[in-house]
């Protein structure tokens, strides 16, 4: 199990949930993404580039039924931080 | 660059709260529809009686064999339904180690239930053929209503 660890870049609501949506699925389409969390393309774009900047999730564009489609997925170093976060934050919880 | 972000347990508890819900909004969007979920388990029953009673080419075996085809066909189908709906579900072995490992005993469970009942029912016990049969149509519904990716859905607030 992974130690304890406070992620400041993660804790924001909108970050934290894009990684919740991300930890149970292999890569999710950005459109879906943005309806989970009900907002715009700008503010989904603003928070997805600060997680990928860090390495924390991956941006895919690929072409299908000719329609250019842009998935999302959580990479190991993203999944190992959410899952360390989480893990703090049950600790200050008390869990 | 080293901010310091003070977070009390009433933050962090929304945090966990937040979280949780919408991991549980993820593992909503894997699990399949009422109607197939009750189809696929049906079928899983089907599979399991027939190939239970199924000896060398009678009927039994033609039934096994069909059932089992449409069966995987439904699943792939819905997998390729959720991936055209911008949902990409990773293999089965791909989740957290405590998921995978509820994956690998349900299966071994189901494998082991459908040897049981193909055994006992060469033997000449038909009944346990049915009785496999049900009890893999209960396990393939709870399982796909419950457990779609081998994690427990809660039921309405987070998995804290």
């Amino acid at each position: 199990m992974s130690k304890a660890c406070f992620d400041p870049l993660i804790h924001a609501n909108n970050r934290l949930q894009i990684c919740a949506l991300l930890e149970s699925v292999d890569e999710m389409e950005f459109s879906v993404v943005k309806a989970q969390l009900a907002v715009s393309d700008s503010v989904l774009s603003k928070h997805v580039k600060a997680l990928e900047q860090a390495g924390y999730i991956a941006v895919n564009k690929r072409t299908s039924l000719a329609r250019q489609r842009t998935w999302l997925s959580l990479t190991r170093a993203g999944e190992a931080a959410y899952q360390r976060h989480v893990a703090a934050l049950r600790e200050i919880v008390g869990f | 660059m080293n901010r310091e972000i003070r977070v009390d347990v009433d933050v962090a508890k929304a945090a966990l709260a937040l979280s949780g819900e919408t991991k549980r909004q993820a593992l909503l969007l894997l699990r399949p529809p009422m109607w197939l979920n009750g189809l696929i388990s049906v079928l899983a029953a089907s599979a399991t009686i027939a190939s239970a009673q199924a000896s060398h080419s009678s009927l039994w075996t033609f039934i096994a064999l069909g059932t089992s085809a449409v069966l995987l066909a439904l699943v792939l189908g819905w997998c390729c339904y959720l991936k055209l709906s911008g949902v990409s579900v990773k293999s089965p072995l791909g989740y957290s180690p405590k998921s995978t490992t509820r994956n690998l005993a349900l299966a071994l469970f189901s494998a082991f239930t459908v040897l049981l009942g193909y055994h006992l029912t060469q033997q000449g016990n038909w009944q346990f053929a049915y009785l496999a049969g049900l009890l893999i149509g209960i396990l393939s519904g709870v399982g796909l209503y419950k457990l779609p990716t081998g994690e427990w859905i809660p039921q309405d607030r987070g998995n804290e």
